[in-house]
């Protein structure tokens, strides 16, 4: 699942918010309905006990009113509060004068002492009737039952339901609010050590940091622990891999020198035997300067000042081929740095610079920029590359290469840009030689090659 | 030319110290850095062959400490890493010049022949001074391009004087420069030399080359000639 530690809490603290409160909303309206249907039938209830009182049955068991009845709306037709009494029959005996034409259908009576209580379809939002069984005893003695019906709109009701589900609502967007709020606080907060520790570990790739900090959080500290053990055990493991490579180029070489000048001692060396030499000695030379290349990446690596060391590569330069009158002009972007391992990027130098002064009849401009990574770019006024320089780059031509040539040096550098993901190409430069263009791309983006 | 060459691989040690002796060169061989320190201290030495890989003080060590000492004769290392990290930071602390092994002896020759001339100011391999020409690579010696035949005592007497053109040298600079051992220190010697390089280079007595400053040394007169800037 893609996405941000931060959102997939957020998500799913969200949707629980969601289930959270739906579900009490959804509880606080039954509630809120309940108490208010009980409310309800208490007053239609009072209603029907206010009807009775003021009601006087005739000897002819037919029903009068004494006085006022004890609501105005009784009086006003279609005011939303209807009262009826019928006789055991059905028949309707009274009605309150808002009835008028008001008939429910079911109005049916309900025996003696039963209170029956139901919702009738009506206009708008319905209305809420109270059937009520009385028996009526009489002077005479008989005992007519009656049923008295009080029916009121729901208008009212609706419209309290209304208002507090709106607030019910309001409320409730308010608290997600607030503690989405809280929530993306608490978050950042639990989040920080880890963004410090992401800031700290890019610093760290940019040079500027040798370890992570020790404060962070318990449960951060073995991840970020075991970071600094790693860019630990990496440096000592490339500086050990360095000094076997090292010892193994003495070992090697120092033997392959002795045989070379023992060869020569005695005049000029039979070629049966210094071909051999020759060929030994190049493959070792390629071999150790390819292992050496790309030692490190990563956390592990460091920051390089181009600029000074082209300086000192020029320098070198100078004192190697001190016969040599070369004018050198390095135009380097100021502060240029490159993030990675010097060695490599000595080795490109180095072998790109040589080869210039090695050919150049005067003069050999270095340049380098920022562009997509690093890109050098170094020329000379020499005779150029051979007709095919692409031969030159390509792999399979590396064993036939002699030292002292552009062979071996440019095939190390073209190993390395491919190493660390990057390119080389050969042209012509304005000067009238060659112009060997390398271009590594920036380390965060490439990674090891295998 | 006094050369003092430190290298802990005795065949390689000895294969080099016999080709630069064949070449007319006085060699002190050291088999690590203590000793070639004591033989750069000890003796006045023209350039000195570091390898890199030295037991004891690595042969970086050396080069800075000799330069520390205020040695400003030229070093070449020779060194087993071809990485160009080491030459540039071999270079930087104070060598003039490298060779990855295995290298051929005549291009450690050629190197360490560049590398004095260059100590002593002169950029072009031919020494040209006056009507005297020495050439280094071949170690042929012509007056006004006639060819003069030379021991190889006095062909080592005139290369000193003449790299050191215009500076004196004294007996036992010079002495110190053709032998090996200072077992030998009669400085008659050298004036035989010197006697003998006067009559072949200067047979008719016009030019004059070698100067006799009394208690101090020699001086080469000449004007040094041929050098391009």
């Amino acid at each position: 699942m893609p996405g941000t530690l931060a959102r997939r809490l957020l998500v799913a603290s969200s949707l629980l918010l969601v289930v959270f409160l739906g579900l009490a909303g959804a509880a606080l309206d039954h509630a809120f309905r309940q108490s208010s249907d009980r409310a309800t039938r208490d007053l239609l209830m009072s209603r029907v006990l206010g009807l009775l009182a003021a009601a006087e049955v005739q000897p002819d068991s037919a029903i009068s009113m004494r006085g006022d009845l004890p609501e105005e709306r009784f009086y006003r037709p279609g005011s939303g509060l209807y009262a009826r009494i019928l006789d055991g029959a059905g028949q309707t005996v009274w009605a309150s004068p808002s009835v008028a034409g008001w008939a429910p259908d079911d109005s049916l009576p309900v025996k003696p002492g039963e209170r029956r209580y139901d919702r009738l379809p009506g206009n708008e939002s319905g209305l809420a009737r109270l059937r009520f069984g009385i028996e009526w005893e009489l002077e005479s003695g008989a005992l007519p039952t009656y049923t008295v019906e009080v029916a009121e709109s729901l208008a009212a009701y609706a419209a309290e339901l209304g208002r507090f589900r709106r607030e019910i609502g309001t409320w409730f967007v308010i608290l997600g609010i607030a503690l989405v709020a809280v929530q993306l606080w608490l978050l950042s907060y639990l989040l920080k050590p880890l963004g410090r520790a992401v800031d700290e570990i890019a610093a760290m790739e940019d040079g500027q940091r040798e370890r992570l900090s020790d404060d962070f959080p318990s449960e951060l500290r073995a991840l970020t622990g075991r970071i600094n053990d790693l860019v630990v055990q990496e440096r000592s493991r490339t500086t050990r891999y360095r000094e076997t490579l090292d010892n193994l180029a003495h070992s090697l070489k120092t033997p392959l020198a002795v045989l070379r000048s023992t060869l020569s001692a005695k005049g000029e060396p039979p070629p049966e035997l210094a071909g051999p030499v020759d060929r030994i000695d190049d493959i070792v030379a390629y071999q150790l300067a390819r292992a050496t290349a790309s030692g490190h990446h990563g956390l592990a690596s460091e920051t390089v000042d181009v600029t000074e060391l082209a300086e000192a590569t020029a320098a070198a330069l100078v004192k190697v081929h001190g016969d040599k009158p070369i004018s050198c002009e390095l135009s380097i972007e100021p502060g240029l740095a490159f993030r990675g391992d010097r060695g490599d990027l000595a080795e490109v130098l180095g072998n790109l610079m040589d080869n210039a002064w090695k050919w150049a009849a005067g003069q050999v401009r270095v340049s380098a920029r920022r562009h997509n990574g690093l890109s050098v770019v170094v020329e000379d006024d020499g005779p150029g590359l051979p007709p095919n320089p692409d031969a030159l780059l390509d792999r399979g031509t590396r064993r036939d290469l002699r030292p002292g040539g552009q062979g071996i040096g440019l095939a190390v550098v073209r190993d390395i840009a491919a190493d660390l993901g990057g390119s080389i190409e050969a042209g012509v430069s304005p000067l009238g030689g060659a112009r060997i263009c390398v271009q590594l791309p920036p380390e965060r983006a490439s990674g090891p090659a295998g | 030319m006094r050369l003092l060459i430190i290298e802990d691989e005795t065949p390689l040690r000895a294969s080099v110290a016999t080709r630069l002796r064949d070449a007319g060169y006085v060699v002190d061989e050291a088999g690590d850095g203590e000793e070639g320190l004591w033989f750069a201290r000890e003796y006045p030495q023209d350039l000195a062959i570091v390898d890199l890989g030295l037991p004891g003080i690595p042969g970086m060590d050396v080069i800075r400490n000799l330069r520390e000492d205020g040695v400003a004769f030229p070093i070449l290392v020779l060194t087993a890493r071809g990485r160009w990290e080491d030459k540039v930071d071999g270079l930087g602390a104070g060598a003039d010049d490298y060779l990855v092994k295995p290298f051929h002896m005549e291009e450690l020759l050629a190197r360490v022949q560049a590398l004095l001339r260059r100590a002593a100011g002169w950029s072009h391999p031919v020494l040209v001074s006056g009507p005297v020409a020495l050439d280094t690579r071949s170690q042929e010696v012509r007056v006004e391009n006639r060819k003069v035949d030379l021991t190889s005592f006095e062909f080592r007497v005139l290369e000193c004087l003449l790299m050191k053109a215009g500076d004196v040298v004294s007996k036992a600079e010079l002495t110190e420069h053709i032998y090996e051992q200072d077992f030998d220190r009669d400085s008659n010697v050298i004036e035989v030399f010197v006697g003998r390089l006067r009559k072949k280079l200067d047979p008719e007595g016009t030019l004059g080359p070698v100067e006799t400053l009394r208690g101090r040394g020699y001086r080469w007169t000449l004007p040094r000639a041929g050098q391009p800037d």
